[in-house]
């Protein structure tokens, strides 16, 4: 084979590492739940990064009460790797309120929503679906 | 076959593997968008005035083994309520469960929790919804 030959060769081989790496990058970075975290790069962040600890059902402030206008969540991650910012959205009987975004880390924080008060009492099923997503 | 040929050859291989290397890392990078879809869902007997009014989710590393239900007694008399929990995965299949209704005696206008063991656990990331029932 010549030196030509090879030289070409080489050419389209490193042509083609780049392209293929380009087209990675450029599908990496537009994936949803790839994450920038804590400046550490691109970091995937798997479905149990984030833990959904609990909801809770609140009328103002109180737990003890036949009725609600407000949802607490609390979401904690589960590895300092996975600390970062990340929205929070709910859906409920009385709608979706806001999403909101706050820095968690593995200490937890509570999101709070604000349902509207409904008539009369609590519904005999509450669904409250949580999604939280890196933000 | 010449030299030529065979270094095209090996060309062509080199370029598939780094091909499917490239696959295999968008693969293990592009998941669900969300990383923790959960739906709550409480189940109150509004009948007897008694609702349910959380969940929370009780971690062993990263499995689910019991889920404490704070439960409101609206009523003018102390009541017992009995509480069950389901949990399904993703797909809607019943993967844990209490294995029996738990009793709670509930003082009047006031709320008390019940701590539900389930069996078996089951790992947060296979969570999809928890279903609470307080009858």
């Amino acid at each position: 084979m010549s030196h030509r030959s090879r030289t070409v060769g080489a050419v389209l081989l490193l042509a083609g590492i780049v392209l293929l790496s380009a087209s990675a990058y450029s599908v990496l970075i537009g994936v949803g739940s790839v994450a920038q975290l804590g400046g550490s790069g691109l970091v995937y962040v798997p479905k149990d990064a984030v833990i959904v600890e609990w909801v809770e059902l609140r009328l103002g402030g109180n737990l003890d009460a036949s009725n609600y206008n407000r949802v607490l969540v609390r979401v904690r991650t589960t590895s300092p790797a996975y600390d970062g910012s990340y929205t929070v959205c709910i859906e409920t009987n009385r709608g979706s309120p806001p999403c909101q975004t706050q820095y968690v880390t593995t200490a937890g924080y509570t999101f709070t929503f604000n349902v509207g008060g409904g008539p009369g009492s609590q519904e005999p099923t509450v669904s409250v679906r949580v999604y939280a997503a890196p933000s | 076959m010449n030299r030529s040929s065979i270094f095209l050859v090996l060309l062509f291989l080199a370029v598939i593997a780094l091909s499917w290397f490239s696959y295999s890392v968008l693969i293990s990078v592009n998941p669900d968008p969300l990383t923790s879809p959960v739906l709550f869902e409480l189940n109150s007997n509004t009948a007897r005035q008694l609702y349910a009014k959380s969940a929370v989710l009780v971690l062993s590393g990263s499995y689910v083994t019991q889920v404490q239900v704070v439960v409101y007694n609206d009523a003018g008399s102390p009541q017992t309520a009995t509480v069950t929990v389901q949990i399904y995965d993703w797909d809607g299949n019943l993967v844990s469960a209490s294995p029996t209704p738990v009793p709670v005696t509930v003082p009047v206008r006031n709320i008390a929790t019940a701590s539900v063991n389930l069996s078996p656990s089951v790992p947060y990331s296979s969570v999809g919804r928890v279903v609470v029932n307080v009858a």
